[in-house]
């Protein structure tokens, strides 16, 4: 449930109040773009995504009943809009893989000794291979550090349900690092 | 869900420290005689020493201006999409007031000739519905939306129709899909050479009107097919409705593949063929 002062910018930017939605998107745009980058990994996909969320948010406001969080309400959008944003960009990818392959195996080819593993690139991979929920809830229980009821509530699910999908994607990332780990890069 | 797999699920709140004292202690005491526990909370700690959650918010780093831009492109998308239907007929004059006094004034100044707007639209339409004969209500269409008995009414699915029975409103959805298709076969038709701006003024406007029309037509008593067809159509619109001034070749492009790789001027002309009766093997393969 929304504290007084939002529930009160929510029902004027229900009524049309561009003032008060300007407010509300002032107030939650930083956030909403936080969870964004941390699925899509691309500024611009980001922000591309953050900024369909409000649209989104604006067109459905009228139904918005306002006994849910508002910011529950528009995380779940970025995080669906950003579940979408890979799917439509993996699709793109399988057409492209072979290319990108080439240049890879050229490039390794060239250059003579082996490259010093990217921590960051080796933790994405990780993520990456992360079934979709177990991905969607490590984004947002640890990376963007939404409480387990916030991310229950984003995700639809349990509470339970939230911390067995977030041991299960930190156990397989531990297993898929687990040189990084032992070796202590 | 035995002693041991509940302490597991546990042990994230537990290594960052988010638990109270009671359930803090009460695992301490269970990895303290568990080996297997204690295994799993020490490699769950090895990970998140590489695995941290970032100390500074990506949103952080980005500079204040970015934001204003931001919120911007967000005013601009909505309004390329058209404004959704208000709660009450009218939006409340003192909300318009008190977005000019506080808020930007442009946008104030924006939502007062919107308010002004939606008073007048609302009462020539009050006026151009007053019943003359019957119970009033949009020519062809009861209030609930769905035909008047009595009138026919030419729809998207229906191969055999005639142009002259179609209803005011199926003849504005002919028409809007005919604007579209005058607009985009303009687009696929004047791609700009490398290097050249091109001015699409007449094009952005056109389909600001478009997406707007669609907008309204998509809550009316539309088949689904056409329903999707102007789905498909909206983001086209949109995005040539957002395209920044003396855009070059490159937009020209991308618009002139998006309308290609979704079949639109195809769609469009099975649509025309079958509002107007024609049969469709003609309407496609005669050029």
């Amino acid at each position: 449930m929304p504290a007084p002062e939002e529930r009160d910018l929510i029902l004027r930017a229900k009524e049309g109040s561009d003032g008060a939605f300007r407010l509300l998107v002032e107030r939650y745009m930083k956030r909403a773009y936080d969870i964004a980058i941390h699925f899509v990994n691309d500024h611009d996909d980001a922000q591309d995504v953050a900024q369909e969320a409000f649209v989104r948010v604006h067109r459905s406001l009228g139904g918005f009943r306002g006994d849910a969080d508002f910011g529950t309400w528009l995380y779940r959008i970025v995080t669906n809009l950003s579940m979408n944003k890979i799917r439509s960009r993996r699709s793109r990818a399988r057409f492209e893989v072979r290319g990108d392959a080439m240049i890879e195996n050229m490039s390794h080819a060239g250059s003579g000794a082996a490259a010093e593993p990217d921590m960051t690139a080796l933790i994405e991979r990780a993520l990456h291979e992360l079934p979709t929920l177990q991905r969607a809830v490590v984004l947002l229980r640890h990376l963007n550090g939404l409480s387990t009821r916030e991310v229950s509530s984003i995700l639809d699910c349990s509470e339970g349900t939230v911390k067995t999908h977030l041991h299960r994607g930190l156990k397989k990332m531990r297993k898929l690092l687990d040189f990084v780990a032992t070796d202590g890069i | 869900m035995n002693g041991h797999e509940k302490i597991r699920l546990t042990l994230y709140d537990y290594l960052r420290g988010e638990l109270g004292d009671e359930e803090k202690m009460e695992i301490a005491a269970h990895l303290a005689g568990c080996a297997r526990c204690s295994r799993e909370a020490e490699e769950l700690r090895d990970l998140l020493k590489v695995f941290a959650a970032p100390s500074v918010r990506p949103s952080d780093a980005l500079p204040d201006g970015h934001w204003k831009t931001f919120i911007a492109g967000v005013e601009r998308r909505i309004a390329a999409a058209g404004r959704p239907a208000p709660v009450g007929p009218v939006r409340r004059v003192s909300d318009a007031v008190r977005d000019f006094l506080i808020f930007r004034r442009p946008a104030a100044i924006r939502s007062l000739a919107f308010s002004a707007t939606a008073a007048v639209v609302v009462a020539v339409a009050v006026w151009a519905l007053l019943p003359v004969g019957g119970d009033g209500g949009r020519p062809g269409v009861s209030p609930d939306g769905t035909p008047e008995s009595g009138k026919a009414v030419v729809r998207g699915n229906d191969v055999a129709g005639i142009p002259d029975t179609m209803t005011d409103f199926d003849r504005r959805v002919a028409e809007y899909f005919r604007r579209s298709k005058t607009l985009l076969v303009g687009m696929t038709n004047s791609v700009p050479g490398e290097g050249d701006a091109h001015d699409l003024d007449v094009e952005r406007s056109a389909s600001r009107r478009l997406v707007h029309e669609a907008r309204y037509l998509r809550n009316g008593p539309v088949d689904e097919r056409s329903w999707r067809l102007m789905e498909d159509l909206d983001e086209i619109m949109i995005e040539l409705a957002n395209l920044d001034e003396g855009s070059g070749r490159s937009s020209s492009v991308m618009l002139r593949d998006g309308i290609k790789s979704r079949n639109l001027l195809f769609k469009l002309r099975m649509r025309e063929a079958r509002s107007a009766g024609t049969p469709v093997r003609q309407a496609v393969y005669t050029k």
